[in-house]
């Protein structure tokens, strides 16, 4: 395990550090406007108590929604990306540092406070040389308590396509790669706990070069801000460029990097810009629409049963068809017709459900397709991941298709079914066409001959717009129409998530050994 | 001078001072006494406007209060608080020069005058100056409470209950501090408490309230001659009862024995009294000639011996009080 953590590590650092810089940037950002907001309210009600306590109220009750919900709620008016996470974390954080401030500010001694009006100090005197001092401590407590769960949220912005460690934590989730888990995690905490160390430290400093550290720390920040972005600016000259997202996990950074090198080797005055791990299926096709993003990968099968609708007005589910070419064509035709989206052509392969044998069995049983699974599928258990087994579109349709007869059907945690087959705990399991696991443990997939499994195959999805704008782009990607097998796709991702191998190393090795580039 | 014009103080149902007319003359050091409920400290505090009355004016020197600017008004000042309130933030030489700051002096001569002061209330200044108030006494603390508020050189200096979580040394040592500050600086200073040993000891003239009301105005050893009513006089006297005969005075120590002090033979007296007389005897004799002594026997008593034996007396009594 550790050798493992150490070679990611040596192996993605460049990476990682540009995570961590992303996170520090997304939690300094929050914690400047939760500061600004705060702490001037604060001031602004101490002497308005039923005010300030209804902000509190507010406050508090902003608290208690989930983050996500948060999230989902501000997409629609800020889009994705690093502006309504750090949004999120503002919301979130106001409530500490405000609460702190106003009970501290509230709180103070009233000898003290009437020894200070008797002496006649002005207003901004008596905050700042008496009410804010003494309220110091108090203040500070409720900073540090913000920026530590800034730090902590802050790993939801990957969620959105904010970037952060938090990209880490998700693709570690999704990949199963306790590599990338731990450093999103351990990186994360230990950024908090530096940063509550540090807050601990400022507040024995005096309120004044307090002040002067963190006007120095805006500039520096405000500064590197706006250096990098005229830097890339100035870097990217008169180039184009496309950006290009993908979803979560090794597959769809693998096909983004063949996009990438195909688009920049037909059109040299073209920059690619690569967000990959950048969310779900709804984030990516809201990103899309809202044209935060170019293209990215989607899959046939996801666009009729998720993204489109069956035309009608009363909006309902669109019809799947079984057939691969029918399917493709009926989701272009949805996609352009009710959101104005060029849907390019697919690739060959296809990342669908499957059931699964090992090989051994496969040559003794002579198994080509479910099928001839079904002729002696008494003599066979199986187990299930527990959503294939209940959807009817999965094991219970499957079942009535074949006439399987297992001898026993269970429920199994989707992560241990591979290896319960491969270790003859069980006989069969369903599985998806390219996971590399069917590769790892030497599985075999019997062809679905009944077209029961609706089909998925993936295809580059892009605004109309951009296409008939771009149609260099449209040419480059098509050249991957009809390309990369089951079997190629599989040992791709064999290469990406067990081998961790670079997702751009194997994409180019694909493309210059298929002569696409 | 300050005068308080038919001022009423109201909160809601509660009146908490009267239709009350006062003046307190320039120079003086003027002692509000009453209990607790009486009104002092929100007559007090009219002064500087940390109250407003509800009706009636406030003059200092025929201005009323409320027409100056309340920050330059409060800067001239002086207040003193019951503990000292010093800001824990600060050091010594910074709660004390705070007014100063205000009032953009600069470094040096605000410097130059906090030492000053603090050498004038027996602090030293190169000891004090970088402490901070929770390294202080009770009775350090209240030194620079007063330092503090004498820093700006004010007309005059409001002092509400300032030495009553004192212990009795330090309570003594600074009631003869401010004594002594006044006699040097001739500043105004307006003194409120709610013992009436204390306002005997360190009143030019002093006023009685009771609930709002006030119940008399004068010398101590007018009031002490002539209690205008039944409350003043058993807030007054009732403590000295016991021991109100004059030997009991020259048993206590008080008074000059002139067998004993041959200088003391040209010393005048108005009047002689026995020693069956009463203290109410002598000061009623102080009210008519206060410059003047009083003959007992071979014993010469002047009106500081009377105050100072009434108020060692109540010092006693407090002691056996707490003691039980």
């Amino acid at each position: 395990m550790m050798q493992q953590l150490g070679t990611y590590i040596a192996e993605n650092w460049s990476d990682i550090l540009l995570a961590l810089w992303d996170h520090l940037k997304i939690s300094v950002i929050a914690t400047v406007i939760t500061l600004v907001i705060a702490l001037p309210l604060a001031v602004v009600l101490m002497n308005r108590r039923r005010a300030g306590e209804i902000v509190l109220q507010i406050a508090s009750a902003i608290q208690t929604i989930p983050s996500l919900a948060i999230l989902g709620i501000l997409i629609p008016f800020v889009g994705i990306g690093t502006v309504p996470a750090v949004i999120a974390l503002v919301l979130y954080a106001i409530m500490p540092v405000f609460q702190n401030a106003y009970t501290g500010l509230t709180t103070i001694d009233p000898e003290l406070t009437e020894a200070a009006e008797a002496l006649g100090l002005p207003r901004r005197m008596k905050l700042f040389r008496v009410q804010i001092p003494l309220a110091m401590p108090m203040i500070m407590s409720g900073i540090r308590i913000a920026v530590v769960m800034i730090i902590g949220t802050a790993t939801l912005a990957a969620l959105i396509g904010g970037g952060g460690l938090g990209t880490y934590i998700l693709l570690g989730i999704q990949t199963n790669n306790d590599a990338a888990l731990i450093v999103g995690a351990v990186l994360s905490a230990a950024l908090a706990l530096l940063a509550s160390g540090l807050i601990k430290v400022l507040s024995r400093v005096s309120l004044k070069s307090l002040g002067i550290g963190v006007l120095v720390m805006a500039v520096i920040f405000g500064g590197l801000g706006i250096g990098t972005s005229v830097a890339s600016r100035v870097a990217q000259g008169e180039k184009t460029t496309v950006v290009i997202a993908g979803k979560m996990g090794g597959e769809p950074e693998l096909l983004i990097n063949m996009y990438k090198d195909l688009i920049e080797a037909s059109d040299p005055n073209v920059a690619v810009e690569l967000k990959p791990n950048f969310g779900g299926t709804s984030f990516l096709f809201k990103a899309l629409k809202s044209e935060k993003i170019d293209i990215y990968p989607e899959f046939t099968g996801t666009v009729l049963q998720s993204l489109v609708t069956d035309g009608t007005s009363a909006g309902g589910k669109a019809h799947v068809s079984h057939n691969p070419a029918t399917a493709y064509k009926d989701a272009a035709a949805a996609l352009t017709a009710q959101f104005d989206m060029t849907y390019l052509k697919p690739m060959k392969y296809e990342n669908t459900y499957a059931v699964a044998v090992r090989t051994a069995d496969a040559k003794k049983y002579d198994l080509k397709t479910v099928g001839d699974l079904a002729q002696i599928s008494q003599n066979f258990s199986s187990a299930f991941d527990p959503d294939f087994y209940q959807q009817s579109d999965g094991y219970p349709g499957l079942q009535k298709t074949y006439g399987l007869k297992f001898s026993s059907a269970k429920t199994m945690e989707p992560s241990l079914r591979y290896e319960a087959l491969a270790d003859g705990k069980i006989d069969a399991t369903d599985a998806y066409t390219t996971d590399p696991q069917v590769k790892q443990y030497n599985l075999t997939l019997l062809k679905d001959t009944k077209s029961f499994f609706p089909p998925y195959q993936g295809a580059p999805l892009m605004n109309a717009s951009f296409a008939s704008a771009h149609p260099k782009v449209v040419a480059a990607l098509n050249k991957l129409a009809g390309k990369i097998s089951d079997e190629d796709m599989r040992e791709m991702n064999y290469r990406v998530t067990v081998n961790h191998e670079k997702a751009a190393t194997v994409a180019s090795d694909y493309l210059s050994k298929n002569g696409l580039v | 001078m300050i005068q308080f014009d038919h001022v009423t103080q109201q909160y809601d149902d509660t009146v908490a001072l009267k239709n009350l007319n006062l003046t307190i003359e320039s120079h003086e050091l003027f002692v509000l006494v009453g209990p607790s409920g009486s009104g002092k400290t929100t007559l007090l505090k009219m002064v500087n406007r940390l109250n407003e009355p509800t009706s009636g004016r406030v003059l200092i020197d025929g201005e009323n209060v409320a027409d100056h600017d309340l920050n330059d008004l409060r800067q001239h000042i002086g207040y003193v608080l019951q503990t000292g309130a010093l800001f824990p933030n600060m050091t010594v030489e910074q709660n004390a020069g705070i007014e100063l700051d205000v009032l953009g002096w600069k470094p040096e001569r605000k410097r130059k005058r906090v030492r000053d002061l603090l050498n004038r209330v027996g602090l030293n200044p190169d000891k004090f100056c970088d402490r901070m108030p929770s390294e202080l006494s009770g009775g350090e603390a209240q030194r620079v409470g007063i330092v503090r508020a004498l820093a700006a050189e004010p007309l005059m200096i409001l002092m509400d209950e300032p030495f009553s979580a004192l212990d009795p040394v330090s309570r003594k040592q600074l009631q003869d501090l401010v004594l002594q500050l006044h006699e040097e600086l001739g500043i105004t200073v307006i003194f409120v408490t709610h013992d009436m040993s204390e306002a005997m000891l360190m009143a030019d003239r002093l006023a009685i309230m009771r609930k709002g009301e006030l119940q008399q105005c004068g010398t101590p050893a007018e009031v002490m001659a002539k209690p205008a009513n039944e409350f003043v006089r058993s807030f007054f006297l009732d403590r000295a009862a016991d021991s109100r005969y004059l030997s009991n005075i020259v048993d206590a120590g008080f008074g000059v024995d002139l067998r004993n002090n041959p200088a003391s033979s040209d010393v005048s007296w108005s009047r002689e009294l026995s020693a069956s007389d009463t203290v109410v005897d002598l000061a009623a004799a102080f009210h008519a000639a206060p410059r003047s002594g009083v003959k007992m026997g071979n014993h010469l008593l002047r009106q500081s011996d009377l105050i100072a034996y009434l108020a060692s007396i109540s010092a006693e009594r407090k002691g056996e009080e707490a003691a039980k």
